[in-house]
């Protein structure tokens, strides 16, 4: 994401999102932030696990790493 | 191989107007589309009494939340005949995705049937103050409770998505999407209604523009604009008395939303499959393939519709799309060679595409006229979702 269609993210640009599968349920996908990894970087398939950042006081989002499988 | 669609044929384009179409608009967007509509039914040779149909697909296509009044943001075909102060036969709205293109069919049945005799297609299209698709929104419902905290919002990253996907599988690069958008800016510049007209860019003004979602750049979005256009149909029979010579109806195809339409992000997978569905039904109903074809409007007011759009339709192979693009061998009536599409226009729905068959068929193309051209496709949407319609000239 290079831009804020949403209040709140302008000062985190530029930052990746991606559509993720989950390995326990075929189908099942959610779009989240990926951490830690350069844009050139991402793969089709490539492997992810999962944690959480607090997001304001009340919440905590999903955020994925890449893992080397 | 005869067509499956019983109307093939049978019902007519016989006359058009498109507004000039600006950035903010001049007046009431409502004002326009009367004094739009005013002018198709003339240029038709008719007079609005005669006119008994009307139907358009309103929706204002931004998720920016704005609140859409009928008449300044969006014209609705009721708002229209009541202002027109008309009673129609028959009067509706398309409601699904592919507006142009399902307005089109609806008209088409309409006429087919009998339920109306002349029918009046038209589209408004209105760009708000501010940007498109920004929403103030500081709380998330509903399915977008899931995307929302992510900033995943709107089209554009929803189109980003699974032109990544197509990038990654099939080893497309922003290089070979330039010549496309280089391409369809030619022939904007060349349009006296297009936003873009004596505006055409270089493959470095591409490659340079602003990234919005990667791979998608703004020039990878049509130009938000205030504009309307009006189409008007009859019956073969009856257009034999009218000026213009009739573009037919041959046949159409319509997909369907995804589930998540709105909120998640499309997969290529769904695309690829909705589209070869799409394609499959519009060759049946009309009988012809993609090799009969002219002139393919295929559409591009997100420039990956455009590789998605000629793979569903079988013009080339999956994944073959970026590079079948390339050659100057490529028909010359493809969106991006003549009329210009929503990229080389504005963002005026499907209206660049069925405007581009019309005016080649019905040979008022003026300097851009294609010998021969019999043939022609008119697309809205993602192949998945939205809707084409086959016309004979």
């Amino acid at each position: 994401m290079r831009d804020a269609f949403l209040p709140g993210f302008t000062t985190e640009l530029p930052y990746i999102v991606a559509d993720v599968e989950m390995v326990e349920q075929s189908g099942l996908r959610i779009v989240a932030r990926v951490r830690g990894v350069e844009p050139e970087d991402m793969e089709l398939g490539m492997p992810v696990e999962v944690g959480f950042e607090p997001d304001g006081d009340a919440l905590a989002i999903p955020v994925f790493t890449r893992v080397t499988p | 191989m005869s067509p499956r669609f019983g109307a093939a044929g049978r019902v007519a384009i016989v006359g058009y107007a498109h507004s000039p179409v600006s950035r903010l608009g001049d007046g009431p967007l409502g004002a326009l589309t009367v004094k739009t509509v005013k002018d198709a039914v003339a240029d038709a040779g008719l007079r609005l009494d005669q006119i008994d149909g009307f139907t358009t697909g309103a929706v204002f296509p931004s998720s920016s939340g704005q609140t859409v009044t009928d008449g300044l943001v969006t014209v609705t075909a009721d708002w229209l005949v009541d202002q027109l102060r008309i009673q129609p036969r028959w009067l509706n709205g398309y409601q699904g995705v592919g507006q142009i293109s399902g307005a089109t069919v609806l008209a088409t049945n309409a006429i087919a049937s009998g339920s109306a005799d002349y029918v009046v297609v038209h589209r408004a299209m209105y760009n708000p103050p501010g940007r498109y698709h920004s929403n103030p929104m500081r709380l998330a419902e509903g399915a977008s409770q899931w995307t929302a905290p992510h900033g995943f919002w709107g089209p554009p990253a929803q189109m980003a998505m699974p032109y990544m996907e197509y990038m990654k599988r099939y080893g497309a690069t922003r290089e070979h999407m330039a010549t496309v958008v280089v391409r369809a800016r030619e022939a904007g510049s060349k349009n006296p209604w297009s936003y873009w007209f004596d505006k055409p860019i270089t493959s470095d003004d591409y490659m340079t523009s602003r990234m919005i979602c990667d791979p998608m750049s703004v020039l990878d979005c049509d130009i938000p604009i205030n504009g309307v256009a009006a189409f008007v149909f009859t019956s073969a029979e009856r257009a034999k008395d009218l000026p213009h010579r009739p573009v037919f109806v041959a046949g159409s195809a319509q997909g369907r939303a995804l589930p998540d339409n709105g909120v998640s992000a499309w997969t290529l997978d769904a695309i690829e499959q909705g589209g070869r569905r799409v394609g499959e039904l519009l060759w049946e109903n009309c009988g012809f393939g993609p090799a009969d074809v002219d002139i393919p409007q295929v559409y591009d007011a997100f420039t990956p519709f455009v590789y998605f759009w000629l793979e569903a339709l079988g013009f080339c192979g999956p994944g073959e799309a970026f590079e079948y693009v390339q050659g100057d061998d490529v028909s010359p009536g493809i969106t991006f060679r003549t009329g210009g599409g929503a990229s080389g226009n504005g963002r005026m729905h499907g209206v660049p595409q069925l405007l581009e068959c019309y005016l080649q068929l019905s040979r008022r193309a003026g300097d851009r006229q294609l010998a021969n051209a019999e043939i022609g496709l008119a697309c809205q949407a993602s192949p998945n979702a939205g809707g084409v319609v086959a016309f004979t000239s």
